[in-house]
């Protein structure tokens, strides 16, 4: 199992017409209710292995390593060995800065609109 | 005058604002370096053509900055990414008359992502709800 490969949401350099592939992985991550109730599991209850998730779940093994995979994948969660098993951990700090990128926007078009209502 | 929030598209951002300024007034304020330069940021340096780029400076954040259309008297957008945070997002002007010498500005800020994962983003709310979620929990722990 390959080492967490984090994903922040802004690593991106340079202004480009091309998309966001970090900012896709994760919400291409989070669009699916499986890996987002996985998701969910993994924050309340804290790490676990694909097998354990496997039993309070419908789906195989297999689907649920696929699914996992992507989590990490988007920066969302992070495999960790212990022992002769894998745990996946849940890191969501990718979400807080796209909740962080909305509320500076929000602030800084609130300043820029007022400059603006100011100058008339 | 007056000063509205939207959130009816949940991706984006929008601000609206109406003032004593004819269209083509608003216009000049949305386009013109010095009339920018009072309220955009403390230095705004823009071509406002298609594919210029440019720089704006705000409250210290220095933004690269590209210009993607120009409807000429309406709207213009432009994409934008701040040096240091990196995250690419587009803003649209748009200048709607509302009754003679009057004018109302939309000002639409979106993340940027690939069309395919465009409509992904209306889960921003649910995303905000499960980072305070993880948050509660952090606490309890």
């Amino acid at each position: 199992m390959g080492s967490a490969h984090r994903l922040p949401v802004g690593a991106h350099d340079g202004v480009r017409p091309h998309p966001v592939s970090a900012l896709d992985e994760l919400f291409g991550a989070l669009a699916d209710p499986t890996r987002r109730a996985l998701l969910e599991r993994l924050m309340r209850s804290g790490p676990d292995t694909a097998t354990r998730l496997c039993e309070h779940s419908q789906l195989t093994r297999q689907a649920i390593v696929k699914h996992l995979q992507a989590l990490v994948d988007a920066g969302l969660a992070t495999p960790e060995r212990h022992g002769r098993e894998v745990r996946y951990r849940a890191t969501p700090e990718s979400l807080a800065e796209v909740v962080a990128w909305l509320t500076e926007s929000s602030s800084g078009w609130d300043r820029r609109l007022a400059r603006l209502r100011a100058t008339r | 005058m007056e000063h509205t929030d939207h959130d009816e598209r949940q991706e984006s951002i929008i601000r609206e604002v109406e003032l004593d300024l004819a269209p083509e007034q608003m216009w000049d304020a949305i386009t013109d370096r010095d009339q920018l330069q009072q309220w955009l940021g403390e230095t705004v340096d823009i071509d406002i053509r298609p594919g210029a780029t440019g720089i704006v400076v705000d409250d210290e954040i220095r933004r690269h900055v590209v210009v993607e259309r120009v409807d000429y008297g309406r709207s213009w957008s432009f994409r934008w990414r701040p040096e240091d945070a990196g995250t690419l997002s587009r803003v649209t002007f748009e200048v709607i008359p509302v009754r003679h010498g009057h004018s109302r500005l939309t000002i639409t800020e979106t993340l940027v992502a690939s069309a395919s994962a465009r409509h992904q983003l209306r889960w921003e709310a649910r995303i905000a709800c499960l980072w305070a979620h993880t948050m509660a929990f952090a606490r309890i722990r």
